[in-house]
């Protein structure tokens, strides 16, 4: 039997069943209140006392809306540990009931999850930041966010087949120049004029709460930063700095290119970028080959 | 369709990332992992590479968490299809997720949201269970939920509805003891009178777990050991099953890898009877004094 057909002998819900539903899912949805209570209003405008008592039918010890806190506590609490989980740096920045408050259940209330997977469920986090946040410190916390992202996702992501090119090399050269070569979906590349990945990992030697009390670790800073993340060899999360001249290549394979045209595009750079890039460029592409971070597939 | 035929695997525990550094350096001689299917669907990387050298030494069986089936949209087909893809790779011996629903169209709540009690919606959930056991091609068990609320329009009680789906979809049950005794003292009922209800042939598996008494109710938070009143529970219902697989779930303020399988391993010694206590009627007591009826 194919799908198809799974779907035409599934039968509909019963109509009160979905009714439920939807009223659940609207109370348990419901931003929370003072200390994490229910709120006293439901999102309907009745007291949620009475409009619980339609649908739940009280405890033992508990009444009917006191039972529907639980759901509406564990929702939150559950999405919002997620969250925690997922930017483990911008949770820090903050602490947990700061993120909470500014990033969390406002990011939540506008990107309510809407996928089976929790991996999915911060995709839209550095456009909520980028749209919605408004302090001082955004473009940090967004660099943040990005990295954070980053982090997850190429821990993640499934890798392409890597093209051999020392043996492209040596049978097909003209074919090798020619080949249309994509960074792996686990390579990611950043710039900053900080060095946000150290920052990073002294930053999460320390619980969640711990920066609210303390002194931030020092953010090295002075120069242009140029990273690349990806996984090593052994699957495990790994980043280097970069020269400036290696990251403008890189990014070149991002959105794909070949060897002919990335030499091409270098021919057009400044003197210093053309000269440092053209001398490196074979020894780099033997880097990046053993690190496998090209592919010839599109992400 | 009776679960007798299945193995019984012995006892095992979830498997968690904390603990992988000590399960290959340890290799420990462990009987099986129980996995969450949606940690291991839809990604590659790590993840997978982690799950294949556990599968290399271990038998894995897939636990589910995101199915919801009772929720109002269409089975998602592009889901399932990925949780059958990952059975081929674990050569699971059946698969679990749990008798709720937990997403609307266009949300999903990452909860196990109850389903209210009643003849239709047995029919929805029977129907669809049905299917999924029939597209995975593999067994398939629900599992009773720890539930903090019950609905005016409940036509039935919890056993009732759990007995009926699993026997009208012919499907199995996973029976999780601990979530038998949440539930109870959330609702005030025996737990002895919802396990001597219930299709015992049908259980395949068995889940253990801590939980957190608040007093006015009692939370599944998988963060403590199994309690004494959950041992004695199982101790009971363990030989009705005929013997079968059971799991110590631990989620949160994680234990070490050798604490958490030392607690799995009591399981052992409740299997044997040797621990004898009494601990299930004097909960019963103070449940009565604290006014649950």
């Amino acid at each position: 039997m194919n799908h198809q057909s799974y779907c035409q002998t599934a039968d509909l819900p019963p109509l009160h069943l979905q009714k439920t539903q939807e009223w659940f899912a609207t109370i348990i949805t419901n931003k929370m209140g003072k200390n994490d209570t229910i709120q006293r209003y439901s999102p309907h405008g009745t007291l949620i006392a009475e409009e619980a008592s339609k649908y739940i039918v009280p405890g033992p010890k508990l009444r009917s809306h006191q039972r529907m806190q639980i759901y509406n506590q564990q929702y939150w609490w559950r999405l919002l540990k997620n969250l925690h989980s997922n930017f483990p740096l911008v949770t820090r920045l903050f602490g947990t009931r700061a993120f909470n408050e500014k990033i969390g259940v406002p990011y939540l209330l506008h990107y309510p999850p809407h996928h089976w997977s929790l991996n999915v469920m911060g995709e839209n986090m550095s456009e909520w930041i980028s749209e919605f946040y408004k302090e001082r410190d955004k473009s940090l916390v967004l660099n943040a966010t990005h990295l954070d992202r980053a982090f997850l996702t190429s821990f993640i992501v499934s890798r392409h087949p890597a093209p051999n090119l020392a043996i492209m090399a040596k049978n097909d050269p003209e074919g090798l120049l020619s080949m249309q070569l994509y960074l792996q979906p686990d390579v990611a590349l950043f710039s900053w004029e900080y060095d946000l990945f150290t920052f990073r990992k002294n930053f999460l030697k320390q619980g969640v709460d711990h920066w609210v009390e303390h002194r931030f670790p020092k953010l090295p800073k002075g120069k242009s930063f140029y990273f690349v993340l990806y996984r090593n060899i052994n699957n495990n999360m790994a980043w280097r700095e970069i020269k400036k001249e290696e990251f403008i290549l890189l990014e070149r394979f991002k959105n794909g290119t070949n060897i002919k045209d990335a030499c091409a595009f270098l021919e057009k750079q400044d003197a210093a970028i053309y000269e440092y890039a053209a001398s490196n460029l074979q020894k780099w592409l033997q880097e990046w080959t053993q690190a496998g971070w090209l592919t010839s597939e599109v992400s | 369709m009776s679960s007798r035929m299945l193995p019984n695997l012995g006892i095992g525990i979830g498997l968690r990332p904390p603990h992988y550094d000590d399960i290959f350096r340890l290799q420990p001689n462990i009987d099986w992992f129980e996995i969450i299917s949606e940690n291991f669907m839809a990604v590659g990387g790590k993840p997978l590479e982690n799950l294949d050298r556990i599968l290399e030494r271990y038998p894995v069986v897939q636990h589910g968490v995101s199915l919801a089936i009772g929720s109002p949209a269409p089975l998602n087909f592009d889901y399932l299809q990925k949780l059958k893809d990952l059975t081929r790779r674990t050569k699971t011996p059946w698969v679990s997720d749990h008798l709720c629903w937990g997403h609307l169209p266009g949300a999903h709540y990452h909860d196990l949201l109850p389903l209210p009690y009643t003849r239709d919606v047995i029919d929805y959930v029977a129907e669809r269970a049905r299917i999924v056991q029939d597209f995975l091609e593999l067994p398939f068990a629900l599992e009773n939920l720890s539930s903090y609320v019950a609905f005016t329009q409940d036509q039935m009680t919890e056993w009732e509805f759990y007995s009926a789906v699993v026997e009208q979809a012919d499907i199995h049950m996973m029976l999780d003891v601990n979530n038998i005794y949440v539930s109870s003292r959330n609702h005030g009922f025996d737990p002895k009178t919802y396990y001597q209800n219930i299709p015992m042939e049908r259980v395949l598996q068995i889940h253990l777990a801590g939980h957190s008494d608040y007093g006015d109710y009692v939370l599944d938070t998988h963060d403590h050991p199994v309690r004494n009143e959950v041992w004695d529970l199982y101790a009971e219902i363990y030989p009705l099953t005929g013997g079968v697989s059971t799991l110590l779930e631990w989620d949160d303020n994680l234990l070490s890898f050798e604490q958490t399988w030392a607690e799995a391993l009591k399981a052992k010694e409740f299997q044997k009877g040797i621990h004898k206590q009494d601990s299930l009627s004097s909960s019963f007591n103070n449940v009565k004094k604290a006014g649950v009826k």
